[in-house]
């Protein structure tokens, strides 16, 4: 555990994995096998996270206050007692909120030298 | 499938293994239950899905175990800088020890490295490769033409050989060496000039017809001034103009490392260049070629050998055995006499060097034992919160691993330095063979020490850690507990430690009295020649072209000039000159011994005046003289140890001599001249024949100047002299002292090189000691504080300290002296009057290691009783 919390801006830009894993807890906590396949199915099967990969960004998560381990199990069926579940913290949000804006001004100077088409707003 | 599914699971739980124990132990489990869901719907998917999923976990596996170990080691290293920066004095003093330990250690590795194993600085070196005959004999020049012409496995093949050659340039002229070399030789090496142009096939074909010179880049910038014009110019070699044809870059220095190569010339031109070489038939060279692409040595061997027994065949010599050839690529030293030496040198470094090694290593091991101790509460702090024992060792041995790598940086400075110093160092050397070597720290010297620094930090680091991580916990964790520095199997290890480096230091303690005592001897050794108010002048008219009459004139008149100078009392000459590093040998049969078995003695040619220039008695008959003219009967002048060895009891005056041969010669024995010193100071006495040089003449000789006043005076007229007879002549002027210092040159360096280790031994011993000691006493400051509190006084207390570490050094003395006892023997043949067991030295190094332990022991037993009781009682 680090004494002194880091800035959000201090912990940019993310890792792809850890970014993926804090999107996939924006809505609810998750063990660590939700997490893995939400992420594989959200990308379409392009990026698959290794248990490896996943709990080494997992630990670096905790210390760095991104994420919390949580005693809500929002599964409950088929939920195996020794499972742990994540959630993330106020931070973490904060840190992925700075991430996704950090990519979207890429994503705005992509646009801009027409690398990317321009989304239609609705 | 799901028999193989649950293999692969088990097989995935062995390969999590590797992770570190720490990582493992949280987030095992739920990798193993994401490894099982991950293959049950990979499986659901069909087999490629299943497929796909395991090489993504292998990949990631191998991935993320290798960074998990990096993430620890980055910690622990940071740990430990962090840990070694609040304990300065303690990092530094066990990084300047080791240090010093791995930069004498690299040192050794780059020079001896450099010696024996520098590739020659051109195109592909591999493939180059010398002939070495078995018989030790360089290969005669048509023999080579043979070799060159019927071989089947060299792209080509070139015979040389290095002569000292004058080299005149307006009026300065000096003795250089050359390298007389067939014209095809920079092709098969496959070096081109810097400037101007190599040898055309056509410059080597005929003798004597082109006279020109290609120069290294040394001497086109000492002699030229770096002109860039030089490609033409006419300079003077042996008194004939040569012409400058090229000049090669700075890194090419020709075939023979350590000797300084100035210029080549043809193989054509060797009448001119290569005095007393005889005809082209005659001549004797070394041959090196270039393998063709992808041909083994070991057929190019066999070929060559092929060839060698056809020519010997066709030659019809009886020979007892036949030599045979062997191919070894030029690496280093290639002359054999002078690698050898090398090697055995390197051998007894190597022994001296280890031996500082271990010390320095003993020294970092007894500091980190003794810090250990002083850290038990912190490391008891950290396995009472889950650190595991494996994870404090390997915290621990970081740190140790951290200290080596410092050391390393600081050895590869130390070698950077006297590699440096030992490039620019001249072996003074007679005559033009100037050893010329450059050390240089690479990328090989960089990964020794980096290997060594590993390896002492994993050596000695291990069983300090170890020890430091069997801690008790509950008594550790008492606030103000006493370490348990007196804990009996973690001082025996300290006590090992300290006895090993004094025991070590004891050896190579002795060793260097031995030869600072051989050294002091050596100066002081009577050769039994004067060496006082003699001048030295070595000349070479062969050089100069000179025939024997003109030879013959210039002596003579060089002789009277050189006596009409003021305070010069005799004027002679000689050749060789005793001490020289050269000498002559002559196989001879007594006449009337009725043997006919000739005895080889050692020879040398004396002028007139000669004994009594250098002050050698006659012990009976008489010594050259104006009668022994060119047409009077030979006649010589024996040493009185050869008169005991070949005419024993009897008197040798008057007795004959025979040379073996054709022709033989009858020596009258004239007189008996006292054994000298003539190969090396201090050497048995040899037997040795003098004839006079009016009956054999040398065209080099070196004039013998004996002056009643300073030499250094008449030094300058000698030159003056010589060049109002020929301005082109190259003369060496010395005095007999400076020309001795050749001689005393081994004893010196030995000295010097075993006396420094000796020194620093005892320093990295008595820092080792002081350190421990001092760590030691800190730990027992509490006891002391008690017992002076009690009524001890500091007197006792300082006994008690020292008296624990002069036990240790007692015996550490002990195995010191069996030691040495059991290896200095083989020392014998580098000391100059002095013997292995000097009871002197054995007495002398005891009482002075001894001296500098106790004090090492005093000074930190002394601070102890500083200590005021009553804050040491208040602290319980």
């Amino acid at each position: 555990m680090r004494s002194k919390k880091p800035a959000a801006a201090d912990l940019l830009p993310l890792t792809p994995a850890v970014f993926h894993i804090l999107l996939t807890l924006c809505d609810s906590g998750k063990h660590g096998y939700a997490i893995m396949r939400e992420v594989e199915s959200r990308s379409a099967g392009r990026i698959r996270i290794g248990p490896g990969t996943l709990y080494r960004s997992i630990q670096k998560m905790l210390d760095d206050g991104l994420v919390t381990e949580t005693a809500e199990r929002p599964d409950t069926d088929n939920d195996d007692e020794r499972r742990r579940y994540y959630e993330m913290t106020e931070f973490g949000r904060a840190v992925a909120a700075a991430e996704a804006q950090r990519l979207a001004e890429i994503v705005r100077e992509a646009q801009a030298r027409k690398l990317l088409p321009k989304l239609r707003s609705t | 499938m799901r028999r193989w599914i649950r293999i692969s699971h088990r097989i995935y739980q062995v390969l999590q293994r590797v992770y570190p124990a720490e990582f493992r132990e949280i987030y095992g489990e739920e990798m193993s239950r994401a490894f099982a869901e991950g293959c049950e719907k990979s499986r659901q998917r069909g087999l490629v899905k299943l497929a796909r999923f395991f090489l993504t976990v292998l990949s990631d596996w191998s991935l993320t175990a290798a960074l998990e170990h990096l993430d620890r080691l980055r910690q622990d290293v940071r740990y430990s800088i962090a840990a070694l920066a609040r304990s300065k004095v303690f990092a530094l003093t066990a990084i300047i020890c080791l240090s010093l330990g791995i930069g004498v250690s690299s040192t050794l590795f780059t020079t001896a490295g450099t010696l024996l194993s520098r590739p020659l600085p051109i195109t592909d070196p591999d493939k180059v490769v010398m002939f070495r005959a078995s018989d030790g004999h360089d290969i005669r020049y048509p023999d080579y033409l043979r070799y060159r012409d019927s071989n089947q496995t060299f792209t080509g093949l070139s015979g040389w050989f290095p002569s000292p050659v004058s080299f005149g340039q307006g009026e300065k002229s000096e003795i250089v060496v050359a390298e007389i070399v067939t014209g095809n030789y920079f092709d098969v090496l496959g070096v081109h000039a810097a400037l101007g142009r190599t040898f055309l096939p056509e410059e080597d074909q005929r003798p004597d017809t082109h006279p020109v010179v290609v120069l290294s880049d040394m001497l086109w910038k000492q002699r030229f001034d770096s002109d860039p014009q030089v490609v033409g110019r006419t300079v003077m070699l042996n008194g004939r103009p040569f012409v400058v044809i090229g000049v090669m870059p700075p890194s090419f220095t020709g075939s023979t490392y350590l000797l300084k190569v100035q210029l080549w010339s043809p193989i054509a031109m060797s009448g001119t260049l290569n005095w007393g070489g005889g005809p082209l038939d005659q001549l004797q060279v070394m041959v090196l070629g270039r393998l063709k692409p992808t041909m083994p040595i070991e057929k190019a061997a066999a070929d060559v050998n092929r060839l060698h027994t056809v020519i010997a065949g066709e030659q019809r010599e009886r020979r007892q055995t036949l030599s045979t050839f062997s191919l070894f690529r030029p690496n280093g030293v290639v002359v054999t006499s002078t690698r050898r030496r090398i090697e055995n040198v390197t051998i007894v470094l190597m022994v001296v060097v280890g031996m500082i090694l271990v010390i320095a290593s003993s020294n970092v091991g007894s500091l980190l034992l003794a810090r250990a101790v002083a850290r038990q509460q912190e490391i008891a702090v950290r396995m009472a919160v889950g650190a595991s024992r494996p994870r404090l060792i390997r915290q621990l041995l970081t740190e140790s691993l951290v200290l080596s790598s410092g050391s390393a940086l600081g050895g590869l400075l130390m070698t950077a330095w006297l590699t440096r110093v030992l490039s620019t160092y001249q072996v003074p050397i007679p005559g033009p063979y100037v050893p010329f070597a450059e050390f240089n720290v690479d990328w090989r010297s960089v990964v020794f020490a980096s290997v060594l620094a590993l390896f002492t930090g994993l050596v000695f680091g291990m069983a300090p850690a170890w020890r430091a991580s069997r801690v008790d916990l509950a008594p550790a964790l008492k606030i103000g507990a006493p370490a348990s520095g007196t804990s009996y199997q973690r001082a025996r290890l300290r006590n090992a430690l300290i006895v090993t480096q004094v025991a070590l230091s004891f050896v190579l303690l002795v060793a260097s009295g031995l030869f600072v005592r051989s050294m002091l001897f050596a100066k002081r050794t009577d050769p039994g020649f004067e060496v006082r108010n003699i001048v030295l002048a070595s000349v070479n008219v062969g050089l100069q072209g000179y025939t024997l009459p003109r030879g013959l004139e210039f002596y003579r008149q060089i002789k009277e000039r050189l006596l009409a100078l003021p305070g010069v009392r005799t004027v002679s000459a000689g050749r060789p000159l005793p001490l020289s590093g050269s000498d002559g040998r002559a196989a001879l049969i007594v006449e009337g011994s009725g043997s006919e078995q000739p005895v080889t003695v050692a020879a040398a040619g004396a002028d007139l005046d000669y004994f009594d220039a250098l002050g050698i008695p006659i012990l009976r008959g008489r010594a050259f003289d104006a009668t022994d003219t060119h047409n009077a009967p030979p006649v010589v002048v024996i040493s009185e140890s050869m008169e005991r060895k070949l005419f024993p009891g009897a008197d040798a005056v008057g007795q004959r001599l025979r040379t073996i041969g054709r022709q033989p010669q009858y020596l009258e024995i004239i007189g008996i001249a006292r054994d000298v010193d003539f190969g090396a100071l201090g050497e048995d006495p040899q037997p040795r024949v003098y004839d006079t040089l009016q009956q054999t003449y040398s065209p080099t000789q070196s004039l013998i100047i004996a002056t009643s006043s300073d030499p250094d005076v008449i030094r300058d007229l000698v030159s003056r002299e010589v060049h109002a007879l020929d301005p082109n002549l190259p003369v060496e002027v010395k005095t007999m002292q400076e020309y001795l210092a050749y001689s005393l040159w081994p004893a010196r360096i030995g000295a010097i090189v075993l006396g420094s280790t000796g020194v620093l031994a005892v320093l990295l011993a008595c820092v080792g000691i002081y350190g421990v000691m001092a760590y030691s006493v800190g730990q027992r400051t509490r006891e002391f504080g008690t017992r002076m509190a009690i009524g001890a006084r500091k007197i006792d207390i300082i006994r008690l300290v020292v008296a624990d570490g002069m036990r240790l050094a007692l015996v550490g003395l002990g195995l010191g002296m069996v030691s040495a006892i059991a290896v200095l023997p083989a020392t014998s043949s580098l000391l100059y009057g002095t013997k292995p067991m000097d009871p002197l030295t054995f007495l002398t190094v005891p009482v002075l290691l001894l001296a500098v332990t106790f004090l090492a022991n005093y000074i930190p037993a002394r601070r102890a009783t500083t200590v005021d009781p009553v804050i040491a009682l208040r602290s319980e």
